[in-house]
């Protein structure tokens, strides 16, 4: 059943286009990778589902509802949540707190911190392996806690679509490995995934499929092997000149 | 929900330096309870405290706004608005001053929701230099409606602060100036239980959050916009009461007087010195600055005693960047 359906989204800047005409169905508990070099586009969509930015064209409906311009808080208490790329924790609150923040308006919230709550946080830290880590500032963690506190804060809401923002840029080898097995974790229970991924390192290895962007156009989608083999990927990451079927104009030209 | 239950800010401070706090807190309560009896009932010293504790209920008022995370430089607007309405309707429509003073304050809150209307789209220094803007409104209406407000001139011989009876017992709050500073006390500590009670709460939580993270705060469904509305009317609200009790208690206003920068800077200098984001900080600010004004710095510069504000606010800011209380107390 499909969760998120994108329908000729485009997003412009005064000339500038971002986003041209993306058309994309999300199914319910899928792990989609969303991919593309610096500028395809990435940042741009997730903005638009999560309710930063208003598309300029197009329609993006969740669970058949047109989501449309509606304010972050609103798109939020639908059941869509999101992580951020930079840290964008509530670093002067312990993280227990962070957690606590995002439990008072997120769907089905109300406004009153109770016991259910507090427990529901522990487990959250725990989930994230991060429960001695309850008290300390969010300000004062390494970048690996951060992004787990994040996607702990993003899931305290309760979402069914969960947009993550490059999760393991700038993440060593290890640190991949288990912010894989953390995704898996989350996608066992239930919520549907969006990942936005630069460096290929995270989506690859949990993705159903791959959305991949250049220029702010979709240029494939489909199995993460399938979409890695295709001529324009590869042109857009590694700028390389591809004559053989499946090219494009701008292809022709490039390198 | 228990006490263990409640969400309770982070402190960096050490738990010795808190335990001293409270102490010094308990003290200060028990101190200003007895003032009256220790003071010998001195109008002169009851007179600076009744200010000084006026001053301590206003900046409080503006903290509940700057919890949020926004700096308003125009409370006068709101404090200026509930001295003026409690003034006119107590004296105009004859109504008692047990009544034109709430009524200060919801008139004041609905004017905080139309300047909130109107400026809540601005974030930080935009936003305070629109409530500067903001309370010229205000302040050229009153001084042209002549017929009803009596313009630059002024409303004098206004009505002193409300008479208690209980049964035959009366208490006189304009003739007494013990009864008037018991009477500031009380809302002062009211006005200090409600800005705990929002700060320890769950809606404390949300506001520390939209101040420190506002885009991540509207990402986990924190309507941003509506809570800083809630604030700002909230605050005016506290401010218009403030000003109606000024009204009342020193009888003459002008727009010049009650619109005027004092008042908005005022709050805003005590509310830093005390801590900006603490329960407490605001109203210790005001119980050390202006009776240390009022007795010592007036006495020796009659002319430009108020440097000592402005001295306050960089040994603050150099010093105690969180603000006196923020150093030895709650943080958040």
């Amino acid at each position: 059943m499909s969760l998120l359906t994108l329908h000729a989204v485009s997003k412009t800047f005064g000339d500038f286009t971002a986003l041209k005409d993306i058309n994309f169905v999300l199914d319910e508990g899928e792990v989609v990778g969303l991919v593309g070099p610096n500028g395809a586009g990435k940042s741009t969509l997730l903005n638009v589902i999560s309710g930063r930015l208003k598309p300029s064209y197009g329609e993006v409906r969740f669970d058949n509802v047109l989501i449309n311009g509606l304010k972050p808080q609103r798109i939020c208490r639908l059941g869509i949540s999101r992580t951020f790329q930079s840290s964008r924790l509530f670093a002067g609150m312990s993280a227990s707190d962070n957690i606590l923040a995002a439990r008072l308006f997120g769907k089905g919230c109300r406004p009153r911190i109770t016991g259910q709550d507090r427990d529901a946080a522990r487990r959250a830290l725990a989930f994230v392996g991060m429960t001695h880590k309850a008290d300390t500032p969010a300000g004062d963690l390494t970048l690996s806690e951060q992004r787990r506190l994040d996607l702990a804060r993003a899931l305290a809401t309760r979402p069914r679509l969960l947009l993550l923002d490059e999760i393991a840029a700038g993440f060593s080898p290890v640190l991949v490995k288990q912010a894989v097995s953390l995704v898996k974790k989350v996608r066992a229970r239930g919520v549907t995934i969006l990942i936005i991924d630069h460096f290929l390192n995270l989506s690859v290895r949990v993705s159903d499929r791959l959305l991949a962007l250049d220029h702010g156009e979709k240029v494939a989608a489909g199995p993460p092997a399938e979409v890695l083999r295709n001529p324009d990927v590869m042109r857009a990451y590694l700028g390389l000149r591809h004559e053989g079927p499946g090219h494009t104009s701008r292809g022709k030209h490039a390198g | 929900m228990t006490a263990a239950e409640r969400p309770v800010p982070y402190s960096t401070a050490p738990r010795e330096r808190r335990t001293a706090a409270r102490g010094g807190m308990l003290l200060t309560f028990v101190a200003l309870a007895a003032l009256p009896v220790v003071s010998g009932q001195n109008g002169y010293v009851l007179q600076v405290y009744t200010q000084t504790l006026l001053l301590a209920s206003l900046a409080l008022a503006w903290n509940v706004l700057g919890i949020s995370g926004a700096v308003s430089l125009g409370h006068a607007a709101f404090f200026g608005t509930g001295a003026y309405v409690s003034a006119l309707l107590s004296t105009i429509q004859d109504l008692s001053v047990w009544i034109t003073i709430p009524l200060a304050g919801v008139f004041a809150a609905a004017l905080g929701m139309l300047a909130g209307l109107i400026c809540m789209r601005l974030r930080g220094a935009y936003f305070a230099l629109a409530t500067l803007a903001f309370v010229e409104i205000p302040r050229v209406i009153t001084t042209n409606w002549d017929n009803v407000t009596q313009g630059s001139l002024g409303l004098v011989g206004l009505p002193g602060l409300p008479v208690l009876h209980w049964g035959d017992w009366r208490l006189d709050m304009a003739a007494s100036s013990t009864a008037a500073y018991y009477f500031v006390f009380a809302y002062a500590v009211m006005v200090l239980c409600i800005v705990g009670i929002i700060q320890r709460s769950s809606f404390g939580l949300a506001f520390q959050a939209l101040r420190e993270e506002e885009t991540a705060a509207l990402s986990i469904g924190i309507p941003v916009s509506a809570l800083r509305l809630l604030a700002l009317s909230a605050s005016a609200f506290f401010a218009g009461i403030c000003g109606a009790c000024y009204a009342h208690l020193v009888r003459y206003i002008e727009p010049g007087l009650v619109y005027g920068l004092y008042f908005s800077a005022i709050p805003m200098v005590l509310a830093i010195c005390g801590g900006r984001f603490t329960i407490l900080g605001p109203a210790l600010a005001a119980l050390v600055i202006y009776p240390l004004d009022q007795f010592v710095f007036h006495p020796l510069l009659p002319a430009g005693h108020e440097f000592l504000y402005g001295l306050a606010l960089v040994l603050t800011v150099l010093f105690f960047p969180k603000g006196f209380w923020g150093y030895f107390g709650r943080t958040s």
